[in-house]
C-alpha cells in the first residue's frame, strides 16, 4: 500500500510551489536568493529543479537544470523526498537522521535551514 | 588512539585559548582559596581576564573581540572552573551578555558600549531573577517606564553576579506596566549609576567570591540608546542568545569542578598508603571503582557539553540569519517548544548531576582529609551544590524537558 500524499515528486513540488508562494514569512528570507534547486531522488530516476526568483518558486522542471554559480542539490530517497516536500518530514530531522544529503555553499545551507524552520516548524 | 580525529578533535583556535584560560587558571587557583575564605571578589582574577583578551571571546572579531563561539566558552570556562569557580561564575555572567551585546549592539552601542565593556576590567552581569518568579526567569514582573529622555527602571534582581563590581548589567524588564510578563526589553545600565544598589553582602555557602547578591536599581534613567533591540523583543533574544551560552557555560563550569576534584581524588589516591597494611589507597577495589565511576560520568557529561555548544553555535547562524530577515522574534516566540531548546535544558541538568555525583565520590574518596575546611574537595563540595538551584533549578529545566516530550503547553506560553 502507497501511503505517501503523492504519485510523482514532480507532482509533489508542483504542490509546494504554491505553499512556497503563498508564505508571507518564508518571502522575507529570500529577498536577492534567485536560486536553482535541483531535487534528486537516489533510489529511483527522479529529479526535478525548483527555480526561486524574486521571492517565489516560479517554476518546477523536470530534469536538473543547476546554477553553476550557486549550485544546490538536494538527495534523498524519493520517498523522504515527497515526505519532506509534503510538509510531513521536517528536512532538518531528515537531515539529523542521514535521509537527506544537501550539496551547497555553508552560506546558502544556513539559508536553506532558516527555510526550514519558517516553513516546516519544528 | 585512531588518528583520523576528524569531526572529533578540537580546532587550532579551540586548543589556543584554551592553552590560554589553562595558564589563567593556574593563575587563579593560587588565589581561589583566599576568595573563598574571605569572600572576597577575583579582582585580580578578572585582571587576567581582561589581560589575556577573555573578555571579548565570544564577540565577533568584526565587532573588535576575539571571534570565538560557544564551543570555545566552553572550553574556556572549564578550565577556568578548575582554578577558581567564584571566578568562572562571574565570566560565565560576563559572557552571557556580551554574545547578547554582540547580537544586538547597534554601530553606536558597538561604539560607545561593547568595545569599552572588553577594556575596561571589569565583567558584565546579567541581573535576571527576581523574587517574584524565582528561578523561573521567563517570568518579568517589573517593568520600565517611558520618560521622554528615556527610560525609568525600578527593578529589584534577586541575584547578580559581580553584583557592586560589575561594569555593566544587562537588566530585563517589561517594557512598561501595560504589556504582559514576556514582552520584555533589555537594558544596558551603567554599574557606577549611584541608583545601583547592590543589597548587603554575599556570603554563599560556596562560590563565595562570585558577589551574587541581591541588586536594587532604584529607579535608574535609562537613556533610550541603552536599550538593545526593539522595546519587546528581549523574551526571544534571551532565548536566542543569552540562554544556550548560559546554560553551556554553568555546564562547563560544573565539569570543570568536577574536574577538579577528581584529579584531587585521584592524586590522593595513588599518594596515601596505609601503615597498617602497607597497601596504596589504589589497590582497594571500591576505591578503583568510585574512580572508574567518576571518569564514566565526566567524560559522558563532557561530550554532551561539546554537542550542544556546536549545536548553539549552529544556532546562532541561524538566529543570526533570521534576525536579518526580522524574523527571529516571531520564529521564537513560535516555536517555544523547539527541540533545541530541550537540548540547551538537558546539558545543564546532566552536567549537574554528574558534577554533584563526582565530587560526592572524589569526597567519599580522599576521606577525612576531605572534610577539613581548605581541601581542594572541600571547596568543590561547597561550590558544586549551587548547580542544582542556580536558575533555572534543575527542577525546573525537567519540568520543561517533560512537558515538551508529553506535549503539554510551556509555562510562558500561557
Amino acid at each position: 500500500m502507497n501511503s505517501l500524499p503523492f504519485q510523482s515528486l514532480y507532482d509533489c513540488l508542483a504542490e509546494f510551489q504554491q505553499r512556497f508562494n503563498a508564505h508571507t514569512r518564508v518571502k522575507k528570507l529570500v529577498v536577492n536568493w534567485d536560486r536553482s534547486i535541483v531535487v534528486e531522488a537516489t533510489d529511483s530516476a527522479s529529479v526535478a529543479t525548483m527555480m526561486i526568483k524574486e521571492l517565489h518558486v516560479t517554476e518546477v522542471l523536470s530534469g536538473a537544470h543547476p546554477d553553476t554559480s550557486n549550485p544546490i542539490h538536494l538527495q534523498a530517497g524519493e520517498s523522504a523526498l515527497i515526505r519532506i516536500f509534503s510538509g510531513d518530514y521536517n528536512p532538518a530531522h531528515a537531515l539529523i537522521e542521514g535521509d537527506l544529503a544537501v550539496f551547497s555553499s555553508e552560506k546558502d545551507k544556513v539559508k536553506l535551514e532558516a527555510i526550514t524552520m519558517v516553513i516546516w516548524g519544528l | 588512539m585512531p588518528l583520523n580525529l576528524q569531526g572529533i578533535a578540537l580546532d587550532p583556535v579551540h586548543a589556543q585559548w584554551r592553552r590560554v584560560a589553562k595558564d589563567v587558571a593556574t593563575k587563579l587557583a593560587l588565589d581561589a582559596d583566599r576568595v573563598d575564605r574571605e569572600g572576597e571578589y577575583p579582582t585580580l582574577g578578572v585582571n587576567l581576564l581582561t589581560s589575556s583578551g577573555l573578555t571579548g571571546l565570544t564577540v565577533p572579531k568584526e565587532k573588535g573581540g576575539a571571534g570565538g563561539n560557544i564551543k570555545t566558552a566552553a572550553l574556556v570556562i572549564e578550565e577556568l572552573a578548575q582554578g577558581c569557580a567564584s571566578c568562572a561564575t562571574c565570566y560565565t555572567m560576563h559572557l552571557s551578555s556580551m554574545t547578547l551585546m554582540a547580537a544586538l549592539a547597534s554601530e553606536d552601542q558597538i561604539e560607545r558600549l561593547l568595545l569599552p565593556m572588553m577594556r575596561c576590567g571589569r565583567l558584565n552581569s546579567v541581573a535576571m531573577s527576581e523574587p517574584g518568579s524565582g528561578n523561573r526567569l521567563w517570568h518579568t514582573d517589573s517593568y520600565a517606564e517611558r520618560l521622554p529622555s528615556g527610560y525609568q527602571i525600578d527593578s529589584f534582581k534577586s541575584f547578580a553576579s559581580s553584583s557592586g563590581n560589575a561594569g555593566h548589567y544587562i537588566v530585563p524588564v517589561r517594557a512598561s506596566n501595560s504589556v504582559g510578563p514576556t514582552d520584555i526589553s533589555l537594558f544596558v545600565i551603567d554599574g557606577t549609576d549611584p541608583q545601583v544598589k547592590p543589597v548587603g553582602r554575599w556570603d554563599g555557602m560556596g562560590l563565595r567570591g562570585s558577589a551574587s547578591t541581591p541588586v536594587h536599581f532604584d529607579k535608574v534613567l535609562v537613556p533610550e540608546g541603552n536599550r538593545l533591540g526593539s522595546e519587546t523583543c528581549g523574551f526571544s533574544m534571551l532565548f536566542a542568545y543569552t540562554l544556550p551560552i548560559y546554560q553551556v557555560g554553568l555546564s562547563a563550569m560544573y565539569l570543570g569542578i568536577a574536574q577538579a576534584a577528581y584529579d584531587t581524588a585521584v592524586a590522593h589516591v595513588k599518594k596515601r598508603i596505609h601503615s597498617d597494611t602497607g597497601l596504596s589507597l589504589s589497590k582497594l577495589e571500591t576505591v578503583q571503582r568510585y574512580i572508574g565511576e567518576m571518569r564514566v560520568r565526566i567524560d559522558q557529561s563532557r561530550h554532551l557539553i561539546y554537542r550542544v555548544a556546536q549545536m548553539a553555535d549552529n544556532a546562532v547562524v541561524l538566529f543570526n540569519e533570521l534576525a536579518e530577515a526580522d524574523l527571529l522574534d516571531e520564529i521564537i516566540r513560535a516555536n517555544p517548544d523547539d527541540p533545541f531548546f530541550i537540548e540547551v535544558a538537558q546539558v545543564k541538568v546532566s552536567a549537574s548531576e554528574m558534577a554533584n555525583d563526582v565530587v560526592a565520590k572524589s569526597f567519599q574518596v580522599c576521606g577525612g582529609s576531605a572534610y577539613k575546611r581548605g581541601h581542594r574537595v572541600e571547596r568543590c563540595v561547597r561550590d558544586v551544590r549551587a548547580s542544582s538551584v542556580m536558575a533555572p533549578s534543575d527542577d525546573t529545566l525537567k519540568l520543561i524537558i517533560g512537558r515538551q516530550i508529553l506535549g503539554i503547553e510551556q509555562p510562558w506560553e500561557g
